[in-house]
C-alpha cells in the first residue's frame, strides 16, 4: 500500500522538480498559512489570486463549490496535503450511481498551477479552518 | 434551427396562447434528460418530432409528439471524459439543427456529427478542433441552404477562434475564417473588408498583435449566427482575447471581440465591427445578431442588433457595417462613458481600466462584471411592438490581472475577479442580480425594466399573442405581457432555468416547451452566491445562495392551455 501510494506522489515531485519548483510535499510537511485579525501572509494572499485563476472556473468562488464541482472548504478538512497535491498535478475521475463521469484536470503542466501551488493550499486550508472569510484577503503589511 | 429563424429574432407567429389566457396554461407533460449538468438550449421540433439535447454527454432524444415526447431513438456519442474540464464554465451544449434528413449535433469533443433522423445512425462526422488543446464544442451548429455552420469554445484555453462551414450532403469543409490571423486565415480583403466603411488594410488579423500572440489570441466563436439570405452573409461575435491579462497583450487584439458579417458561401469578410479593442474585462462579444428592419430617423433600415456582454445594445445597418446606435442596456454600466460614433471606440474610464491600473493591481467596482450585462442567453425581437426582450445580468466586478504563461491544454486566464450585485456600486439600495428588459433599438431605449432576484440566464420567446417568455434561475417559466411587462403567469419547474424558451404547434394546439436544469456559468455561483454577504451589504439576506430555492437535473417541461 505504501508503495503504491508512494508512486504517484513520487511521480508528481519529479514533475514539480523538473519544472524547477520544489513544494514542501518531499519533507512531508504541509505549508502553513497566517492569518492576522483577517489580513493573510504574502502566500495565502497569492493563493487567493491563483485559486480564482484558475479553480474558481469549477470549484466556485471563496472555494465554495459549484453545480459540477466539490466545495473544496469541505473537502480540504479531510484531504492531507499530499493527496491533495497528488490530485492537483495528476487529475481524478469518479464515476457515480448513474454513470456519470465527474473529472478534474491535470495540471502538472501548468506553471500557472505548480508554480503557486503551496500557495493555493495555503488558502484553501485558512479557508476550510474556518479562518478566513469570503471574498478577496488584505495582506499583512510588509 | 434552434433560434426559429434564420433572423434569430425567436419570434413565433402562433397566437392561440395569449395575453388574454396565459393565465390557465397547464403543465401538458414532462421528460427528464437524465442528466445533472447545465441545460442551456431548446428542443427542435419538425413535424411529429421533438429532437432535444443534453450537456456532455451529449445525448440526443428523437420524441414523437403524438405520443408525449415517446422516444423513437437516442444517440449517446463516445467521448474522452477528459474533454469535461477543458470546458470552462460546465459542460453545457445548446441544442441541435435539422436539414436534409439529418441531425446536426456538436458534441463536447468538438465533433461535429451528422445523424439520420429516422434511426440516429451516423451519416457522417468532422473533428472541428482538438480538446487537447483546450478546443470544445458547446455551439448549436447552424444550416443555412446546403451548409452547416459550427463555432469553437476555448478563449480561456488560448485557441484561435474560427468559423467553420460544412456541406451538409458529406461533411466536407467548405470554408474556415479564423478571428485573428493573416489575411489567407481570416478570409479578409485588405482593400475590400470594411471597418465602419474603411477598409483593414493588409494582415489586419496580426497587425494589432506583439510577435505571435494572435496564435492563441482567442477571439472563440460559440454564440449564435444568423443569416441573411437577401445579402448571402451570416452574421456572428467573437470573444475575448486570451489571457485575461490585459498587460500581456498589447494592441487592439484584432478582429476578437468583433461583430463579422461574412459571404455565406466562401467565408470572405465583408464588413466588421470591433466593440472593444483591446478587452480588459472579458467583454466576449460572441452574443447573437438579432436581424430587424426598422425604422431609424424616419427611414427604413435593413438592420442588426446585438446586446453585447460589454452592456452597450448596438443597432447596425446589417448592409455596410455603419454604426448608428450604441447606447447602455443597464444604467450600471460604468467602464466607459459612451461609444464615438465616428470611431466606434469605447470612450474607457481610467479608473475601471484595468491595464492601465496594471497587472497585480485590483480595480474595484467595474460594472458589468465578466459575465457581461448579457452572455448568451439570446434575446426576443417582436415586430409586433418593435422591441426588443433581453434577460440580463446585474452584475458587477473587481479584477485583478496578473502574469500567466501559456501551456497548450491548460487554462490561460491571467486575472481573479469577485463578483457582487450592481446595487454595491449604484447604491440606490437595490439587491437584485438581474432585470428582464424591453428595448427600443431604434434610440437605444430601455421600455420597462423587471427586476429580478438573480440574473436571467433563460433566452427569451416572443409571440404574436402579446405574451413574452422568459425563465428564471429560481425555476419559473415567466410570461409577461409584451407591452407592459406585466407578469401573467408562472410555474416553478423542477430545477433552475438557463435553457431557451420555445413554442411550436402540434396538432390543433400551441405548445410552450423550456429545458431546466441549473449549471452553466451561473451554477458557479449555485452553491456560493456572489460574493457580498461579508461586506455589509446590508440588505437582509438578500443574497441567499441559489441551493436554497432549486437543485439539479434536466427536465424539459411541455405547457399548453
Amino acid at each position: 500500500m505504501t508503495l503504491v501510494r508512494f508512486l504517484p506522489l513520487a511521480v508528481a515531485a519529479l514533475c514539480i522538480a523538473s519544472l524547477g519548483f520544489a513544494t514542501q510535499s518531499l519533507a512531508g510537511e504541509a505549508p502553513k498559512y497566517t492569518v492576522k485579525d483577517g489580513k493573510v501572509d504574502k502566500g495565502t494572499y497569492n493563493g487567493y489570486r491563483r485559486f480564482h485563476g484558475t479553480c474558481h472556473a469549477c470549484h466556485g468562488q471563496d472555494a465554495m463549490g459549484s453545480s459540477f464541482a466539490p466545495a473544496l472548504i469541505e473537502s480540504l478538512k479531510s484531504v492531507d496535503y499530499e493527496t491533495f497535491v497528488k490530485t492537483v498535478m495528476e487529475g481524478r475521475q469518479v464515476t457515480d450511481a448513474t454513470g456519470a463521469v465527474k473529472a478534474m484536470p491535470a495540471f502538472g503542466q501548468d506553471p500557472n498551477v505548480t508554480k503557486h501551488l503551496d500557495d493555493i493550499y495555503r488558502y484553501l486550508m485558512a479557508r476550510a479552518d474556518g479562518v478566513l472569510v469570503p471574498g478577496r484577503p488584505k495582506k499583512i503589511p510588509n | 434551427m434552434p433560434t426559429g429563424d434564420y433572423a434569430n429574432t425567436r419570434y413565433s407567429k402562433l397566437n392561440q396562447i395569449n395575453a388574454g389566457n396565459v393565465g390557465d396554461l397547464k403543465v401538458a407533460w414532462t421528460f427528464s434528460t437524465g442528466v445533472l449538468r447545465g441545460h442551456e438550449g431548446g428542443p427542435l421540433i419538425i413535424g411529429d418530432t421533438m429532437y432535444l439535447h443534453t450537456p456532455f454527454p451529449n445525448r440526443v432524444y428523437s420524441m414523437d409528439l403524438k405520443e408525449e415526447g415517446r422516444i423513437n431513438w437516442m444517440y449517446e456519442p463516445k467521448q474522452d471524459p477528459s474533454v469535461i474540464p477543458v470546458m470552462c464554465c460546465d459542460t453545457v451544449n445548446r441544442g441541435v439543427s435539422y436539414a436534409d434528413g439529418k441531425v446536426f449535433l456538436y458534441q463536447a469533443d468538438a465533433t461535429l456529427v451528422a445523424l439520420d433522423k429516422n434511426t440516429g445512425a451516423v451519416v457522417w462526422k468532422v473533428s472541428n478542433g482538438d480538446a487537447g488543446k483546450g478546443e470544445t464544442g458547446t455551439s448549436a451548429p447552424m444550416v443555412y441552404n446546403d451548409k452547416v455552420y459550427v463555432g469553437i469554445s476555448g478563449g480561456e484555453f488560448g485557441v484561435q477562434g474560427h468559423l467553420t462551414a460544412y456541406n451538409i450532403s458529406n461533411g466536407k469543409m467548405a470554408w474556415r475564417g479564423y478571428s485573428t490571423g493573416p489575411d489567407s486565415q481570416t478570409l479578409m480583403d485588405p482593400k475590400k473588408t470594411t471597418h465602419l466603411g474603411k477598409a483593414v488594410g493588409k494582415n489586419s488579423g496580426t497587425a494589432t498583435w506583439e510577435g505571435d500572440q494572435w496564435k492563441i489570441g482567442g477571439g472563440t466563436t460559440w454564440g449564435w449566427y444568423s443569416f441573411d439570405p437577401e445579402l448571402n452573409l451570416i452574421y456572428y461575435g467573437t470573444g475575448n482575447p486570451s489571457t485575461w491579462n490585459p498587460v500581456q497583450r498589447p494592441g487592439d487584439n484584432r478582429w476578437s471581440m468583433t461583430i463579422f458579417a461574412r459571404d455565406a458561401d466562401t467565408g470572405m469578410a465583408k464588413w466588421v465591427y470591433q466593440m472593444t479593442p483591446h478587452d480588459e474585462w472579458d467583454y466576449d462579444g460572441i452574443n447573437e445578431m438579432i436581424l430587424a428592419d426598422q425604422a431609424i430617423d424616419g427611414k427604413m433600415r435593413k438592420t442588426l442588433v446585438h446586446f453585447d456582454r460589454n452592456g452597450f445594445g448596438y443597432t447596425l445597418d446589417r448592409v455596410t457595417g455603419e454604426l448608428l446606435v450604441a447606447e447602455k442596456y443597464d444604467p450600471a454600466v460604468n467602464w466607459a462613458t459612451h461609444v464615438d460614433m465616428k470611431t466606434g471606440r469605447p470612450q474607457v474610464v481610467s479608473r475601471y481600466s484595468t491595464d492601465q491600473n496594471g497587472a497585480d493591481v485590483n480595480t474595484t467596482n467595474i460594472c458589468p462584471a465578466a459575465l457581461g450585462t448579457k452572455d448568451q442567453q439570446p434575446a426576443a425581437y417582436s415586430p409586433d411592438t418593435k422591441l426588443f426582450y433581453v434577460p440580463t445580468n446585474h452584475v458587477c466586478m473587481d479584477y485583478e490581472p496578473f502574469e500567466v504563461e501559456y501551456t497548450a491544454g491548460q487554462p490561460y486566464v491571467g486575472a481573479t475577479l469577485s463578483m457582487f450585485p450592481g446595487g454595491k456600486v449604484t447604491k440606490d439600495g437595490t439587491d437584485n442580480l438581474g432585470n428582464f428588459i424591453a428595448w427600443d433599438a431604434t434610440k437605444g431605449e430601455i421600455k420597462w425594466s423587471n427586476p429580478e432576484q438573480f440574473s436571467v440566464w433563460s433566452g427569451a420567446l416572443a409571440t404574436a399573442g402579446n405574451v413574452v417568455f422568459y425563465g428564471t434561475l429560481e425555476g419559473y417559466l415567466k410570461a409577461v405581457n409584451a407591452e407592459t411587462g406585466e407578469e401573467l403567469y408562472r410555474f416553478k419547474t423542477p430545477s433552475g432555468i438557463i435553457g431557451n424558451v420555445t413554442t411550436w404547434k402540434h396538432g390543433s394546439k400551441q405548445y410552450i416547451g423550456v429545458l431546466s436544469g441549473l449549471g452553466g456559468w451561473a451554477g458557479i455561483g449555485f452553491a456560493a452566491g456572489l460574493t457580498g454577504d461579508s461586506e455589509g451589504l446590508g440588505a437582509v439576506g438578500a443574497y441567499k445562495s441559489l441551493s436554497s430555492y432549486t437543485s439539479l437535473g434536466g427536465v424539459l417541461t411541455v405547457f399548453s392551455l
